[in-house]
């Protein structure tokens, strides 16, 4: 059909009437993306290159917040200018920090790249004079994830999209640039929320992307971006067709190893080996029945196509349960809400009635995942009479939350013998968060994008849901110093990998399939030129300590990662990699700090998503506005933590000094009171808020109160740093628990209490050392 | 200041520099309500209020950065482009803006030039094309819609 279309100059008066302000749009610093993937047998290693230019008219700091995929190992960063390339070199945080601020206050050009989670950082770069062009290079590698029939993808986000960050505002300084505040459940939410883009403003940005496969291949295919592939005699090279894509998406990358049927295979290199063990296939291989809880996401970022995926990918796991199996629905955004009528046999009518529930589902409001897991995983501890049924947790979510720590966290302490499996939806997912969350889970993760192929895509998942085919693997030979320590069980068609240290030629797998037979693979190791290979060993290896850290806070677990991260040159998030070039080009050393702004992931309406995402205690539904506290500001030092003393929060009428008194408790108390107390104080401070809102009576109140009270009788300097909060404790908290015993607590009481207890909390994180960044670093949160 | 007392003010040296009744219609509406606010922070052309005592506190530069918005909106231009003059500027930057804007409307309105009322929204589809739409526009018929876009696809291409 044709249809003659009019065209028309509409007049709309802005060019005429900004006529003098044509020409004074300010271009931004980020100029240039380039990434460079090469693949060799299975492992990525892929050159990330950003060129940063100063369109002011004084020197500038451009910070950058960026994704790289979240198994990576970034293992080298240099900054180039002119044809001058400096090589950076890692530190510890906090140190590396040191050396970048002290650089750029001596008018040095200097460079620092920090991780913020296994898929988030940042790249600052200082003193870029007007007109220069800086480039920072950073290499990372990664382990390839694939299939027995040779499917595999590769993954390169583009995009931070944005993260639901709840909890409440905390009193001291910023951690980051970012455009949301740092709060009691994301510590550092401003180190990972930089601005958005306004839709229709062009950031100039150009991209490229060029991966080259060697080996054969074949099924190529690139789900949200057009390529371009040629073949050489040894290998095959990919590129972007367009050169002006906006980075709103991840480059995905799938295509199948060509050749015979995948194997298991044992790959060396300089003493450390790559383990890929293949499972055999096994016939009429049915597994235990299965009570699954399939927990849905429907918050706000899963606005529109995403939503309907998500929906449409339950309906067709659900359709995968046989009649042995039970199921049970969750939706959850800041509230959780369940199918009706709990467990359900897998018959035709109830997964018609779970279809009709699914498709009911709408999106809105915040992402607390954390309370969701919780939930779904006390329903599975809750089944008492069929404990015969496999536990199985299935997500479904584009994983795009702040806290992922306090998930991970809540899943090491309750998961009990569940397995918890993640489905990523989304054009820029949360890829490291997902793959972590099911790995500590003993499942696997999918990731899939809104749109044409998810039934295809997710055909085999439903297969392998709560069934491992192998379990209990372990390695024979001389073998040390295996990563992950804990071998991951093996699934129907997908492989498993592990790291270690092979002193012979050869190893052996043992495990045991589900019947109770013996499962046994002997390897011939084969030399490869695998170069990462022993930073994959060590990033494999801080993922572990990492999993210890975050359940212990272990002092030990931080020390061996950072002593890992220095001798194999691996980044973590207690490194950092600085560089700085001795020409002094910005004497004085003033300077503005220009974040770059970012795209808002494809598909995502910036509006709607505000709205959903938009801070807790803003007013939103179910989230507390309590522990909105004072907050200090020292702009000078709010971005590094490397100004040394803390600026202490104020208590409202009093120095902060008076309170805390002569004693220091940072000399007189270890580490472990100080942490026990703030432990403590946390849980207190969780346990008022949940009493306030419904969902935690006296007794738990009560209980919170007595081990905040013996925790600070464990150390004298601490208690009498804290008078504040031994006043509230002793008196206001009785009366509380008193009234709350009585059914008599009302939302006046409640905030009358809430002002005491934000004065006493404030007080006590002063003379805990957390005021600022000197009590061990933001980042020790979010890990 | 709290945010009622930052609108006022911003109210008030629009009102000064004449940026008030800039669009013909007087659309720009001076008193940023707190949604608003969080969205210019969101894009990073507000920065972060400070909050005392749970109230949120605005100072000069805040003042400064939500002048340079309305301004340029009395202007009808589109945030997008908004975003792109005001983005990492600095105080003194934003003022000379300001001062040129309220130059600028002063001129017009001294030679009696009528800023035409009509209101534009536009939507990047994808790099290089832009869909502009008049405010308060509403699709009547999506299928025809479609249809005439399309065409208007294939009319371009046959341009080149």
């Amino acid at each position: 059909m044709t249809l003659a279309i009019p065209m028309v100059d509409i007049p709309s008066g802005v060019t005429r009437a900004l006529g003098s302000l044509k020409a004074k749009e300010q271009p931004l610093p980020l100029e240039s993306v380039q990434l460079r993937a090469r693949v060799i047998d299975r492992v990525a290693e892929v050159t990330v290159e950003e060129k940063f230019g100063n369109p002011f008219q004084e020197a500038i700091e451009a910070v950058y917040v960026f994704p790289l995929a979240g198994s990576s190992a970034v293992s080298r960063f240099e900054m180039q200018i002119g044809k001058r390339v400096v090589r950076g070199h890692i530190e510890e945080r906090a140190e590396a920090r040191r050396q970048y601020a002290q650089a750029l206050d001596q008018g040095k050009r200097a460079a620092l790249l920090e991780q913020e989670r296994d898929d988030v950082f940042t790249v600052q770069v200082g003193n870029v004079k007007p007109g220069d062009a800086v480039v920072v290079r950073l290499t990372y590698s990664e382990r390839l994830p694939f299939f027995e029939d040779g499917r595999t993808e590769l993954r390169l986000p583009l995009v931070v999209a944005p993260r639901y960050v709840g909890g409440e505002e905390l009193p001291r300084e910023q951690a980051g640039h970012g455009v949301v505040p740092d709060t009691s459940t994301v510590p550092d939410a401003s180190r990972i929320t930089p601005p958005r883009l306004a839709p229709g403003f062009d950031p100039k940005v150009s991209l490229g992307v060029e991966v080259e496969l060697f080996g054969g291949y074949a099924d190529l295919a690139c789900s949200q971006h057009a390529v371009s592939a040629s073949s050489g005699p040894e290998s095959a090279r990919v590129m972007l067709s367009r050169e002006r894509e906006p980075l709103n998406r991840d480059f995905v990358l799938r295509w199948r190893i060509a050749g015979e049927q995948v194997k298991s295979q044992l790959l060396v290199h300089g003493g450390f080996a790559l383990l890929s063990v293949v499972p055999p296939a096994r016939q009429g291989f049915l597994g235990a029945a299965r009570d699954v809880v399939f927990v849905l996401d429907r918050s706000g970022s899963m606005q529109g196509p995403k939503m309907a995926s998500a929906a449409r990918a339950c309906a067709s796991l659900l359709r995968t349960l046989g009649p042995r199996d039970r199921f049970s629905l969750q939706a959850f955004d800041d509230v959780v809400e369940w199918m009706p009528g709990g467990f359900q046999q897998a018959d035709e009518g109830a997964i018609e009635r779970g279809e009709k529930w699914l498709r009911s589902v709408e999106s809105r409001g915040g992402t607390e995942l954390d309370l969701a897991m919780r939930q779904a995983l006390q329903q599975l501890r809750g089944r008492g009479e069929s404990a015969a049924r496999a536990p199985v947790v299935v997500l479904l979510t584009d994983g795009q939350v702040g806290d992922e720590s306090s998930v991970l966290k809540r899943l090491q302490s309750e998961l009990g013998d569940a397995r918890v499996f993640t489905i990523g939806i989304d054009t820029a997912v949360n890829d490291g968060f997902l793959r972590r969350l099911a790995a500590l889970g003993g499942g696997t993760s999918t990731f899939v994008e809104p749109g044409g192929r998810l039934e295809e895509a997710l055909q085999a998942v439903g297969r392998e849901i709560g069934t491992p085919l192998v379990t209990d693997l372990r390695i024979d030979g001389e073998v040390t110093d295996v990563a992950p320590a804990r071998i991951p069980d093996l699934f129907a068609g997908r492989a498993a990998a592990a790291f270690f240290r092979l002193g012979g030629g050869r190893a052996k797998i043992k495990g045991r399939f589900a019947d109770g037979s013996p499962f046994e693979q002997e390897l011939e190791a084969r030399e490869a030129p695998l170069a990462a290979i022993d930073h994959l060993w060590a990033r494999a290896r801080i993922i572990d300590l990492e999993d210890e850290f975050r359940a212990s806070r272990s002092e030990a677990a931080k020390k061996e990662i950072v002593a890992l991260s220095i001798r194999h040159t691996v980044l973590s998030r207690f490194t950092a990699f600085v560089v700085v070039d001795d020409e002094v080009v910005n004497q004085g050393g003033t300077r503005r700090t220009v974040v770059q702004p970012v795209e808002m992931p494809a598909d995502w309406d910036l509006q709607q998503v505000r709205e959903a995402l938009k801070r807790a205690g803003s007013n939103s539904r179910g989230v507390s506005t309590l522990h909105r506290a004072t907050m200090g500001r020292m702009r000078s030092a709010i971005a590094y933590g490397y100004a040394g003393k803390a600026p202490s929060p104020s208590v409202p009428g009093q120095p902060m000094e008076k309170l805390i008194g002569k004693l220091s408790p940072e000399k007189a108390t270890t580490a472990a009171e100080r942490e026990k107390v703030r432990q403590a104080l946390e849980a207190f401070l969780r346990t008022f808020v949940a009493a306030r809102d419904g969902r935690a009576g006296a007794q738990e109140l009560e209980q919170a109160r007595l081990d905040l009270l013996r925790a600070l009788g464990e150390s004298l300097a601490i208690a009498t740093a804290v008078p504040l909060l031994q006043a509230f404790l002793r008196a206001a908290a009785v009366e509380l628990v008193a009234a709350v015993g009585a059914g008599a607590a009302d939302p006046a009481l409640y905030a009358r209490h809430a002002r005491m207890l934000e004065a006493a909390r404030d007080q006590t994180r002063a003379a805990l050392g957390e005021a600022g960044a000197q009590a061990g670093g933001f980042w020790e949160a979010s890990i | 200041m709290m945010l009622d007392e930052l609108s006022d003010r911003v109210a008030h040296e629009l009102g000064e520099r004449g940026l008030l009744g800039a669009a013909a219609d007087g659309r720009v509406s001076a008193a940023p309500d707190a949604r608003t606010v969080r969205y210019y922070t969101t894009l990073g052309l507000l920065d972060r209020p400070r909050i005392e005592g749970r109230q949120a506190r605005y100072a000069e530069r805040h003042l400064l950065q939500l002048l340079a918005i309305k301004a340029l909106q009395a202007f009808d231009l589109p945030l997008a482009e908004i975003q792109q003059r005001l983005y990492g500027r600095s105080d003194a930057e934003l003022k000379a803006l300001i001062e040129s804007l309220a130059a600028e409307a002063r001129t017009s309105a001294a030679s009696g030039a009528q800023v035409p009322s009509l209101r534009l929204r536009e939507v990047a589809v994808e790099p290089g094309v832009r869909l502009v739409v008049e405010e308060g526009w509403r699709p009547r018929d999506p299928a025809a819609l479609e249809a005439r876009i399309r065409a208007a696809l294939a009319a371009l291409g046959g341009e080149r």
